[in-house]
């Protein structure tokens, strides 16, 4: 990290000096000296990492200064150093921002030295938060947080430019595997909220009981154990995007309570009193349809509308056209390089078999199917053998394309050979059908 | 340590050497700075007194507080304070002179027997 800038704003140089001395032993400390508020103010250009501010100053009082130099960065920590031994003062002063308020005694040094220690280490996590925001804003843009270039999924990537343009609310609809929450963070890391908390929330994995105090916080002694106030999800995500996933798992009461914070703007702690204003983004998602929820009675209508938004259903990965290949090697690549292995490749009976395959479970199972193949093959090369689908779940795709009658037959006697591990006795005998038809086909390679 | 004339310590270095580690020269450059800016403190004392400047007083007594400190100039440790604290709101300005003379005059002492360590 580079070296802490600290304004020393004291107007009697004989502590100042004192001051510059001490803080100067550090070579990591940058010290300017000011004495008046007024140089203070016209140096804050200079950005400094700390200011610590003696309370009396010739053309100021300490709270003015303060303020204004709070108005200019509310986020540098200023420590007010003073010969006022007052608590009122002092209390005053840490309610308008101050970090740290250092009555001049004899301890002062070693206590600002702790401060200072504090505040650099403060200033080391908040540097290395944004640093990570960054990374993890690069790792959404829309490219690298979704793969695949088909015409679905290209007007997917329209629907989510549009949507990180604004703060409208969007609603994410799609199977289970699809993606819906890579889409939510690539819509908050892409918008001008990309600095502000992403903060996800599984609406179905909340007990009933606890909903409401998790999503709107509560205030100390609201409740047995609530031993001291605790913001809920819905403020931890201020200027930020809240992710609200399985809506339709929300039952009827909580569901009033969030129509209310959606229209008001506005979350009330359990236990509290007043309100406390919100500026979030919210984004929502299920895999169910919400409309027929809605018609069943089991969601509110007027909640259905607020949430709406701008809605986005992302295509099941058997729609999505050659995109599984486009996945599948994107995950074989990634797998490889976290397990330090050296690179494979899908070859073509693999390709072939992922690009029959209905995948039910959606990009999430591609992933597992994919890198266990990675696990299983020998070499350099992936095959078909190294791809274990779910057999079952394959019949989906029997009727996928119109086929002949012979080549359903095919893709028949393909899928029990895989069920029974190549057993063409086995096969003969449950399709009812000639050994000799099955051995046929092994040597016409159609099977 | 300087003694006074009824042998109580007037003043000592022993902060300064502890804070600056024993450094010598910075010490030396910290007695110079106390001799070059009290004399400036001591006539605002002066001067606001004179004109009942009561907030000017209250202001040079609470700058110069944590300086006499430093020097832990014990016998300035009260009177100091006191002007700082009865200059808000004055009801006994005969008080108030006898703690500002105190003040300046013990002072004096100090600064002339500091000049000799420089």
């Amino acid at each position: 990290m580079s070296n802490t800038r600290i304004f020393i704003v004291e107007d009697d140089k004989f502590y100042c000096s004192l001051l510059d001395h001490h803080l100067s032993l550090n070579p990591d400390y940058e010290v300017h000296k000011f004495s008046t508020g007024k140089e203070c103010l016209t140096n804050l250009y200079l950005n400094p990492d700390v200011i610590t501010l003696d309370y009396s100053l010739p053309d100021t009082t300490g709270y003015d200064i303060l303020r204004k130099i709070k108005s200019n960065n509310k986020d540098v920590p200023v420590i007010i150093v003073s010969g006022q031994e007052d608590v009122g003062t002092a209390v005053e002063l840490l309610k308008e921002g101050a970090y740290d308020y250092i009555i001049k005694d004899e301890n002062t040094h070693s206590k600002l030295w702790s401060s200072l220690i504090k505040i650099k280490e403060n200033l080391v996590l908040k540097k290395e938060l944004i640093e990570l925001r960054e990374e993890v804003s690069q790792k959404y843009t829309f490219e690298k947080a979704i793969k695949g270039n088909s015409q679905c999924i290209k007007k997917i990537f329209a629907l989510m430019e549009k949507a990180a343009q604004s703060n409208i609310t969007v609603s994410v609809t799609g199977e289970t595997g699809t993606g819906k929450e890579v889409v939510a963070k690539a819509i908050h890391y892409n918008s001008s909220r990309s600095t502000k908390p992403f903060v996800a929330v599984n609406m179905g994995a909340i007990p009933k009981d606890l909903a409401e105090s998790e999503l709107f916080g509560y205030e100390k002694g609201a409740f047995t154990g609530a031993n001291t106030r605790r913001v809920g999800k819905f403020e931890e995500a201020s200027q930020g995007t809240i992710f609200l996933d399985e809506i339709a798992e929300m039952d009827m009461n909580l569901q009033s309570k969030i129509l209310r914070v959606i229209q008001e703007r506005e979350v009330t702690r359990v236990g509290g009193s007043g309100s406390v204003k919100l500026d979030v983004r919210i984004i929502v998602a299920t895999h169910r349809n919400l409309l027929e929820e809605v018609k069943k009675g089991n969601f509110r209508e007027d909640l259905y509308y607020r949430l709406l938004g701008l809605p986005i259903e992302l295509p099941p990965l058997r729609e999505r056209e050659k995109d599984v290949l486009v996945i599948a090697k994107y995950f074989v690549e990634e797998f490889c390089k976290q397990n330090k292995m050296t690179k494979k490749h899908l070859d073509v009976s693999a390709q072939e078999k992922l690009l029959t395959y209905s995948f039910p479970g959606n990009i999430r199972e591609l992933k597992a199917i994919v890198e266990l193949a990675v696990v299983l093959s020998d070499g350099d090369e992936i095959s078909a053998a190294d791809i274990r689908t779910n057999p079952v779940m394959n019949t989906d795709n029997l009727f996928k394309q119109e086929c002949s009658l012979r080549e359903y037959n095919i893709n028949i006697i393909k899928y029990y050979m895989e069920k029974y591990d190549n057993d063409v006795l086995l096969v003969a005998q449950k399709l009812d059908i000639g050994k000799s038809t099955i051995y046929r086909m092994i040597k016409n390679k159609e099977i | 340590m300087k003694k006074s004339s009824d042998q109580e310590p007037l003043f000592s270095t022993d902060k300064l050497y502890s804070l600056s580690k024993g450094n010598e020269e910075f010490v030396k450059k910290m007695i110079k700075l106390f001799i070059e800016t009290v004399p400036e403190n001591i006539k605002k004392m002066k001067d606001s007194l004179d004109s009942q400047d009561f907030k000017t007083l209250k202001n040079v007594a609470h700058t110069m507080k944590p300086n006499l400190d430093m020097f832990d100039i014990k016998c300035l440790y009260l009177p100091i304070r006191k002007v700082e604290e009865n200059a808000v709101n004055p009801e006994n300005i005969d008080a108030l002179k006898d703690d500002v003379d105190l003040v300046v005059n013990t002072l004096d002492k100090v600064m002339k027997e500091l000049a000799k360590l420089c």
